[in-house]
């Protein structure tokens, strides 16, 4: 058995504490990965189909079995059990007993884990998806997006919890089931509360600043940030909505926006209105999962507003893109750049 | 299950040995055996290090039957040479080195292949997104970082897959590449780098 370990090299490669646990973070990753792989490996299917390619004998050399046909031979490979002795044995029967009572105690506290684990949900980059929530209400992902509820969101009337809590980083358009508890959107700097509507939030974080937006297209919701004292404010008009930037901020006074744009992503689209190229860039690397530089100065770019109501394609949005800014893309080895002719 | 039922299957179903780590002979004693044609070392022999080398090639190609395919080939090769082996110095690098031979061997034929048809593909197919829909965020992670990984140089990655799992000493990976420990070290360093730029790249604050 190999011990996980991350490699001698971390401490004289990282700089400092951090850098070393973003190496040993990755590398526990790839671990995980080599494990599934391991798991994956069936030694003894393959022994068998080896030994049949080369024709081999199925054991060694005290007791051949030359008349077995190969075919037969497949389900019966495994390691033969050895009848030494009755201490082989009995120790046997102990270690499959402590075996049981392990797995069981496992499975057992894994329960217990699970349930107190927060359910989460991914879309990943390039990926949408919607998510039905344990109360009937929907959840649709967009692209680079994760929210997480806890498990006892609603189903168990004893102890459910008072409130209908979700934490979302990412962009998600919300349908929300009208109830008597409250429904709560949390982001990294924002919390959205609602009793039944249908909202969007949008939720980045650059430059580790993290921004969130909502839009509200039907019913009320209310945006706060997350310091005690801040104020919030209520969005019930079509199309209204209000952004958090920063960790302390409270959200802006309600502005009307065409909710085409919230509409867009949703259909397959993309939109954005009024967005700096780097703010472009980075939704459409989540839209698309593809990797795309500005290699030219962001001050020498204009804000620019795009709207695709569907079936948005990256090459026809990077050349729209490249035809307003002056700009050509090309293709790198792991996606687009963006820059000047 | 109690020994009568074990042995009540008859010997013709006893298609293994009962392999127990402490009297475990070592590879020096198993490539002696493996020359005289000894089936039974030669099932040991796979049975040790088949999975190992699996490990290594599934890390080099992007596909697992054709992993499970490169491994079998190796140890039928290996068991075709099996009475030219006596000058082998370590039997486990020896291994290792014949399935990369085959995986350098297979991605020039398939770079050939791919030449050919450059204009039916795109230029990564493979390298799409990945689509777990309701997959954890660690889980996207894992997925990014294998497609990263992927994307690494080849030596890169082979040094990287080697010494991720202990199954070969950090002078037998050298051994195995062709090229100095320190080389080997280089290698693991400036992969390590690059995925940790990519990551990054990808989401600043997943790292945090």
């Amino acid at each position: 058995m190999d011990t996980p370990s991350p490699p001698f090299l971390f401490d004289e490669l990282a700089d400092d504490d951090d850098e070393q646990r973003e190496y040993e973070r990755i590398w526990r990753l790839l671990r995980r990965s080599d494990k599934e792989r391991a798991d994956a490996y069936d030694v003894d299917e393959e022994w068998a189909q080896l030994a049949d390619r080369l024709d081999l004998g199925t054991a060694g050399a005290d007791d051949t079995a030359s008349d077995v046909p190969p075919s037969s031979r497949r389900a019966q490979d495994r390691p033969a059990r050895s009848p030494d002795s009755s201490a082989v044995a009995r120790r046997r029967r102990w270690t499959r007993a402590l075996t049981v009572a392990a797995i069981v105690l496992c499975l057992v506290g894994g329960g217990v884990l699970w349930w107190s684990q927060p359910a989460s949900m991914t879309a990943a980059v390039g990926e949408r998806t919607t998510v039905a929530l344990p109360d009937g209400s929907t959840v649709e992902l967009n692209g680079g997006t994760t929210i997480e509820y806890p498990r006892g969101f609603s189903s168990f009337p004893l102890i459910g919890s008072s409130i209908r809590e979700v934490r979302l980083e990412g962009e998600a358009f919300f349908s929300v089931v009208e109830s008597d508890r409250p429904f709560r959107v949390t982001t990294p700097n924002a919390r959205v509360e609602v009793l039944g509507t249908e909202f969007n939030v949008r939720t980045r974080t650059q430059d580790d600043t993290p921004q969130t937006r909502v839009a509200v297209t039907a019913g009320t919701v209310q945006v706060a940030g997350t310091a005690p004292d801040a104020k919030s404010i209520v969005l019930d008009e079509r199309g209204e909505t209000s952004e958090v930037s920063g960790g302390d901020a409270s959200p802006t006074d309600p502005t009307i926006a065409d909710l085409k744009y919230v509409q867009a992503w949703r259909d397959g689209g993309f939109g954005l209105a009024e967005a700096s190229l780097l703010t472009i860039l980075r939704e459409l690397e989540y839209r698309f999962g593809t990797s795309l530089r500005l290699g030219v100065p962001v001050s020498e770019t204009d804000t620019m507003t795009l709207h695709y109501a569907r079936d948005a394609r990256l090459e026809d949005v990077l050349r729209d893109v490249c035809i307003v800014q002056g700009l050509t893309y090309r293709e790198t080895s792991q996606g687009y750049e963006l820059v000047r002719d | 299950m109690t020994p009568s039922d074990a042995s009540s299957e008859g010997s013709t179903t006893r298609t293994g040995t009962l392999l127990r780590e402490d009297d475990e002979p070592s590879f020096d004693v198993l490539r002696e055996r493996l020359e005289t044609g000894d089936e039974a070392a030669f099932e040991r022999i796979f049975r040790r290090l088949s999975q190992p080398v699996f490990h290594f090639v599934r890390g080099m190609v992007q596909d697992e039957p054709l992993a499970q395919d490169i491994t079998q080939d190796t140890f039928a090769k290996l068991w075709s040479i099996r009475d030219r082996i006596d000058a082998v110095d370590s039997l486990r690098a020896y291994v290792f080195q014949m399935a990369r031979n085959r995986v350098y061997n297979h991605q020039r034929d398939q770079q050939v292949h791919r030449d050919n048809e450059e204009d039916l593909r795109e230029a990564h197919p493979e390298v799409s997104p990945p689509a777990p829909d309701e997959a954890l965020d660690a889980d996207l992670l894992r997925s990014l970082l294998e497609q990263w990984v992927g994307d690494l140089p080849d030596r890169q990655r082979e040094a990287l897959t080697l010494r991720r799992r202990k199954d070969l000493s950090h002078d037998e990976i050298a051994e195995v590449m062709g090229v100095s420990p320190n080389t080997v070290n280089n290698h693991i360093v400036r992969a390590m780098d690059a995925l940790r730029d990519r990551l990054r790249d990808y989401r600043p604050d997943l790292l945090s």
